[in-house]
């Protein structure tokens, strides 16, 4: 491999990385406050794909589709936490867990039925399949612009975490959901703040995700959903540090197969990369870091 | 029974023929109490008597499922936690119950995180000077602190609520004689800070030591009341009757 190729393969492998530890980083804050796993964070990818769709048919630009999207993506979110978790707030785990599929399902349908069964196509900016000359190496303008956007959010996550109010209160309730009551940390409010942030990176992930398929789909949140499952148990369940790293983890090890396996062996790429990933929980079955608190 | 002394004026805390269940267990039987402003009330027992049930029913942390309870004439019964921290009831819980991934420093500011108010940096300052070596580890993990430097937090975080009322949950709990003695230090001094103070405690020799009033339980139900010095001269009576453990503990 050439180093130009291998720079290119490593913005690639960084770009989806960034694009996998959104989704990871979505699913795990609201494991970490409220312990549970929210199966219809994928439709949560889907919706802000839907968005974009709807905004795109009324000739509105992509930058409008993108400021559209998010929002919704956030709203719907927060609206799952309302209608579906709250009222089993004190229903067991499983009971929840059963609830988020149930969602997923609806949600799925809902979009079969008001728009269509059928993937559609989503119009993305052409400068997106460009390539910008950096430091004598060609690189696509998605990649890149993908790893920044996530970069940035990661970042601007963890400063809100780390320096805010609201973000302290966070951590604390994932600590000790019991405690940080007993302190004042108001449940209801922290846990809506979990999901609108868990909806604002699916929002933001799905529009770099719809960026690279061009298409949305009913049922195309089951790979994210699956990818931040997956990215987040690696990382160990509920460790947002942990689910970024997952996330990157996941999305070098998909680029790195599409580049040494042989044509024949791609339709096997998933089944390739789970079976590492099984071998790494092998020998560390807490995940890369283990825990199950913000940090 | 003791004849209870009567403070001056209306009681800070009420609790009125409380009654707490597990399911269908009942912890709490009809248990009455009150507390005075800047009184220091300490709650007796033995495990399981439904010390702990008690506070955490006060907190919110628990539902009553009878009776009442009210904070400066006002009922908390029924609040969720978050509302009656608010009310200026702060629970130390048992176990210190520190946030071990938040800073020291963290800790403390969580601890404020119900007030609006400009004052949170000057109580910082505060607890920070009334405990030094929580000032030398203000950066550093809270889990990484030793047991009675975590209680330590633990009575710091409450106070940043700036509450009328503390809950203190067997404070001394695991901790070292010296440190145990330094924890009731704490007590008497904030009571001086115009904080009153509900304490459940196992040792009952230093509870009565710093106690102007104390309460026993036993199996959920309230078997003796009076002030420290009346249960102070009937200690070895009362360790025997209701507690079960010899000597000083």
């Amino acid at each position: 491999m050439s180093p130009e190729e291998l720079v290119q393969q490593l913005v690639n492998a960084l770009s989806l990385g960034a694009i996998y530890a959104l989704f990871a980083l979505g699913l795990a804050v609201v494991f970490s406050v409220l312990g549970l796993l929210n199966f219809a964070y994928g439709e949560l990818v889907t919706v802000s794909g839907y968005a974009m769709l709807l905004l795109a048919r009324r000739d509105l630009p992509f930058w409008a589709m993108v400021v559209g999207a998010v929002p919704v993506a956030i709203a719907i979110s927060m609206a799952m936490e309302f209608v579906a978790f709250r009222p089993l707030r004190r229903a067991s785990p499983v009971v929840r867990l059963f609830s988020s599929f149930a969602l997923a399902v609806i949600i799925q349908n809902l979009i079969r039925q008001l728009i269509s069964p059928r993937p559609q196509g989503v119009p993305v900016p052409e400068f997106f399949n460009d390539a910008v000359r950096l430091g004598g190496v060609r690189i696509g303008v998605l990649p890149l612009l993908t790893a920044a956007i996530g970069g940035a959010c990661l970042v601007g996550l963890s400063v809100f975490l780390k320096r805010s109010r609201a973000g302290l209160a966070m951590r604390a309730a994932s600590q000790d959901f019991a405690v940080s009551r007993l302190v004042g940390v108001r449940a209801d409010r922290v846990i809506s703040l979990a999901f609108a942030i868990s909806g604002a990176l699916a929002g933001i992930a799905g529009v770099l995700w719809v960026s690279r398929r061009t298409s949305v789909s009913p049922t195309m949140g089951f790979g994210p959903v699956l990818k931040a499952f997956v990215a987040t148990v690696l990382g160990g369940l509920g460790n947002l540090s942990g689910a970024v790293l997952g996330g990157f983890f996941l999305g070098a090890l998909e680029i790195v197969l599409e580049v040494v396996l042989p044509a024949a062996w791609r339709p096997f790429l998933d089944a390739i990369a789970l079976s590492i990933v099984v071998c790494v929980l092998y020998f560390r079955p807490q995940g890369i870091l283990g825990g199950t608190e913000l940090t | 029974m003791a004849e209870v002394p009567r403070s001056e004026g209306a009681p800070l805390l009420a609790v009125e023929e409380l009654v707490v269940a597990y399911g269908p267990v009942r912890a709490l039987h009809g248990v009455s109490l009150e507390v005075f402003p800047g009184e220091i009330v300490a709650v007796l027992g033995p495990n399981g008597a439904g010390k702990s049930t008690l506070l955490k029913a006060i907190a919110g942390a628990v539902a009553p499922a009878e009776g009442r309870i009210l904070h400066a004439g006002r009922r908390i019964d029924g609040l969720p936690p978050e509302e009656v921290v608010r009310r200026g009831v702060a629970l130390v819980p048992e176990g210190r119950m520190v946030f071990p991934r938040l800073t020291v420093r963290e800790n403390l500011e969580v601890g404020a995180i119900s007030r609006r108010d400009a004052g949170i940096g000057e109580d910082l300052e505060r607890v920070l000077s009334m405990f030094p070596v929580l000032r030398e580890r203000a950066g550093q993990l809270a889990g990484t602190l030793s047991g009675g430097e975590q209680q330590m937090l633990a009575i710091g975080r409450a106070l940043m609520a700036r509450p009328s009322l503390v809950l203190l949950d067997e404070p001394s709990l695991g901790l070292a004689p010296i440190v145990v003695h330094r924890v009731f230090e704490l007590i008497a001094r904030m009571r001086q800070d115009g904080v009153t103070v509900l304490l459940v405690e196992q040792n009952v020799h230093r509870a009565l030591e710093v106690a102007d009033r104390a309460s026993v339980l036993a199996v959920g139900r309230v078997v003796l009341s009076g002030s420290g010095e009346e249960l102070r001269r009937a200690e070895g009576r009362l360790e025997r009757a209701y507690l079960g453990i010899g000597g000083r503990a």
